[in-house]
C-alpha cells in the first residue's frame, strides 16, 4: 500500500491541487487513498451518504441523473484530472447525483469526515479546499444550465425572422423550367442593383 | 475593348452533382458551374443560394478551399428556401451569387495553435478553415477541433471528424449533451472540452461557430482559459436580402453582417452579443 509520503506527491501531481502548499498536501494524504473501480461500479449513489470525493486519475466516470421510470440519463462525462463528489461538504451530505465508472477507474479517494476534521483545525486548508471546489461547482452548475438551453438548436427566433410564418414551399423547380426563372431572377435582381445605384 | 465585368448580383446558374444526407434535417450539396468555370473562396465566406421560384438564402461554403472545380454547401432545413434546397437532386439547377463576406484569418495565425470550436451545424463553415490548416499544417502549432452536438444522431461529418482524428498531428474532442444508444463518447456540452485545455492559450486562435448562445459561451471559456478577445473569432448570422452591403437587411449594431462579417473578431462584437435581439 501507498505510504502517505507517495500520496503526498501523487497528490501534488493533480492539477486539481496546482501551487498547493506542502504542509496542507501531507494533511490531505493523511485522508486519501488510492482506490479503483470496476465498469460500472457506483462511486457515488444518488440520496446515499456520500462522506467522500474522488480524484480521478485514469479513466472515465458518468455523471448521471436516475429518473423513476427509464434509464439513468448520463449529465456529464469526467476523465483524469476531474474531481467527483462534493456532498462531503454539503450537510446532509447525500449524494445528489449517481457517478458510475465507464470502464476500469484509478482514483485517490479522500475521506469527507476526516477532511472536514483536519480543515476545522487547520483554517488554511478549509479555504484551500473551498478556494478549489467552489469553481469546480460553479462549472457544473453553469454547464447544466447551458444543456438546459440546448447550445445547438437553432437560435432562439428573432423578430425579423417572426414577421411571417413561413410558408411551405412550392415544390422544387424541375430542372427544364429553370433557366427562365433564372433569367426571370436575374431581369429582378438587375431592377433592385439599379435602384441601389440610384440611390445616393 | 474590354469585356464586361460579371455582375456580382446576377446568380450564376450551378448544376447539382451531388447530395448527401447528412442528418435528419441537414444535407449537403456539391454543384458545379454550368458554364463551366471554376469557383474561389476564402474559407468562413457564403453564397447566396437561388431556388428559383422560390427565394435566395446565405449558406457558408463548407468544401475545401483548394478545390475550385465544385461549391459545397451543408445545410439545415428550417424554411421555406431551406426546405426547397433539400428538395433539389442531381441535374437540378440553381443560382449562386458570392462568394461575400469576411474570411477566419487563417493565415494571420500561422506560426499559433488553433482551437476550432463549433457546435451543430456550425462545424460546416469551419470545415474550409480545418481543411486550410491540414494543407498547411506545418505552420501551425497544436491544432485542436472541439465539436458539441445534441445527440449522437446530430453529429455532422462523422467521417471527417475520424479521418481527423486519425491523423497524429491534431486533437479531435466530440462531446454530446445527450448520450443515445451505445455511445461511448464524452457527454457534457462543448464548452467543457475548452476548459480542459490542451494548447497554449497565449499562442493559440480560435475560430467558434454555432448558435449564438453556444458562440457567446464558447468564447467565454475560451477567454477564461487565457485567450485573449482579439485571437477568437466568431461566425454572426443575420437575415440577409442582397449580401453585398446594400440592403441594410442583415444591420448588426454598427455593422452589416453580410461585409463587415459574417466572421468577426470577438473584441469587436462581444458587448453585442449579450444584448437581446439586437
Ligand atoms: C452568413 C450566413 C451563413 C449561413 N450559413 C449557413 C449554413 O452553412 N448552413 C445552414 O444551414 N444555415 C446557414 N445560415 C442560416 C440560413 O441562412 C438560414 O437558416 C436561412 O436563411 C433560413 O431561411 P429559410 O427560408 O429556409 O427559413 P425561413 O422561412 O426564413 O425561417 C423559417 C424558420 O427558421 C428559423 N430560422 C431562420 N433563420 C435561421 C437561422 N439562421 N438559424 C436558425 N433558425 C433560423 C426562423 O426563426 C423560422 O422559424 C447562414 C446564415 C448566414 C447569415
Ligand atoms: S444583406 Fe443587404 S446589406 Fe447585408
Amino acid at each position: 500500500m501507498a505510504g502517505t509520503g507517495d500520496l503526498s506527491g501523487t497528490i501534488g501531481a493533480q492539477p486539481f491541487f496546482d501551487g498547493i502548499d506542502a504542509e496542507l498536501r501531507d494533511l490531505l494524504a493523511g485522508c486519501a487513498a488510492p482506490m479503483d473501480f470496476a465498469d460500472g461500479d457506483a462511486l457515488i449513489r444518488t440520496g446515499v451518504i456520500a462522506r467522500a470525493f474522488y480524484l480521478i486519475r485514469a479513466g472515465e466516470v458518468e455523471v448521471m441523473v436516475e429518473p423513476p421510470a427509464g434509464p439513468p440519463i448520463v449529465l456529464e462525462t469526467l476523465g483524469p484530472g476531474d474531481v467527483v463528489g462534493w456532498s462531503w461538504l454539503v450537510p446532509p451530505h447525500r449524494g445528489a447525483f449517481t457517478a458510475r465508472a465507464r470502464g476500469e477507474v484509478e482514483a485517490l479517494a479522500f475521506d469527507g469526515a476526516c477532511l472536514l476534521g483536519k480543515m476545522e483545525a487547520h483554517p488554511a486548508l478549509g479555504f484551500e479546499m473551498l478556494r478549489r471546489f467552489v469553481p469546480v461547482m460553479a462549472h457544473r452548475l453553469s454547464a447544466a444550465r447551458l444543456q438546459l438551453l440546448d447550445l445547438y438548436g437553432p437560435d432562439v427566433p428573432r423578430p425579423e425572422m417572426l414577421e411571417a410564418e413561413p410558408e411551405e414551399p412550392p415544390p422544387a423547380p424541375a430542372a427544364a423550367g429553370v433557366r427562365a426563372e433564372a433569367e426571370a431572377a436575374k431581369a429582378s435582381l438587375a431592377i433592385v442593383k439599379n435602384r441601389a445605384e440610384d440611390e445616393p | 475593348m474590354n469585356a464586361p465585368l460579371p455582375d456580382p448580383m446576377l446568380p450564376r446558374v450551378f448544376r447539382v452533382e451531388k447530395v448527401r444526407r447528412e442528418l435528419s434535417d441537414t444535407f449537403t450539396l456539391e454543384v458545379v458551374a454550368v458554364d463551366g468555370g471554376d469557383f474561389a473562396f476564402l474559407p468562413g465566406q457564403f453564397n447566396l443560394l437561388y431556388v428559383f421560384g422560390v427565394g435566395a438564402i446565405p449558406i457558408s461554403i463548407s468544401g475545401d478551399p483548394a478545390d475550385r472545380s465544385r461549391i459545397v454547401h451543408t445545410t439545415r432545413a428550417v424554411g421555406a428556401v431551406s426546405r426547397a434546397l433539400n428538395g433539389l437532386t442531381v441535374g437540378d439547377e440553381l443560382g449562386v451569387t458570392g462568394p461575400f463576406g469576411s474570411m477566419w484569418p487563417v493565415e494571420a495565425a500561422y506560426g499559433r495553435d488553433l482551437v476550432f470550436v463549433a457546435g451543430g451545424v456550425g462545424l460546416a463553415p469551419l470545415r474550409p478553415a480545418i481543411n486550410f490548416a491540414m494543407a498547411n499544417r506545418d505552420r501551425y502549432g497544436r491544432v485542436l477541433v472541439l465539436y458539441g452536438a445534441r445527440t449522437p444522431e446530430d453529429i455532422l461529418f462523422k467521417k471527417d471528424l475520424a479521418r481527423w482524428r486519425g491523423r497524429f498531428d491534431m486533437d479531435v474532442l466530440v462531446t454530446v449533451d445527450r448520450a443515445t444508444g451505445n455511445w461511448s463518447g464524452s457527454v457534457g456540452v462543448v464548452t467543457n472540452l475548452v476548459l480542459k485545455g490542451g494548447f497554449d492559450p497565449q499562442q493559440a486562435t480560435a475560430f467558434v461557430c454555432g448558435p449564438e448562445v453556444m458562440m457567446r459561451y464558447g468564447a467565454q471559456a475560451l477567454e477564461k482559459r487565457g485567450i485573449g478577445r482579439k485571437h477568437i473569432w466568431v461566425s454572426v448570422e443575420r437575415n440577409m436580402k442582397c449580401g453585398c452591403g446594400l440592403c441594410g437587411h442583415c444591420q448588426w449594431g454598427p455593422y452589416f453582417v453580410c461585409k463587415d462579417g459574417p466572421v468577426f473578431r470577438y473584441d469587436r462584437v462581444a458587448e453585442m452579443f449579450s444584448v437581446a435581439e439586437l
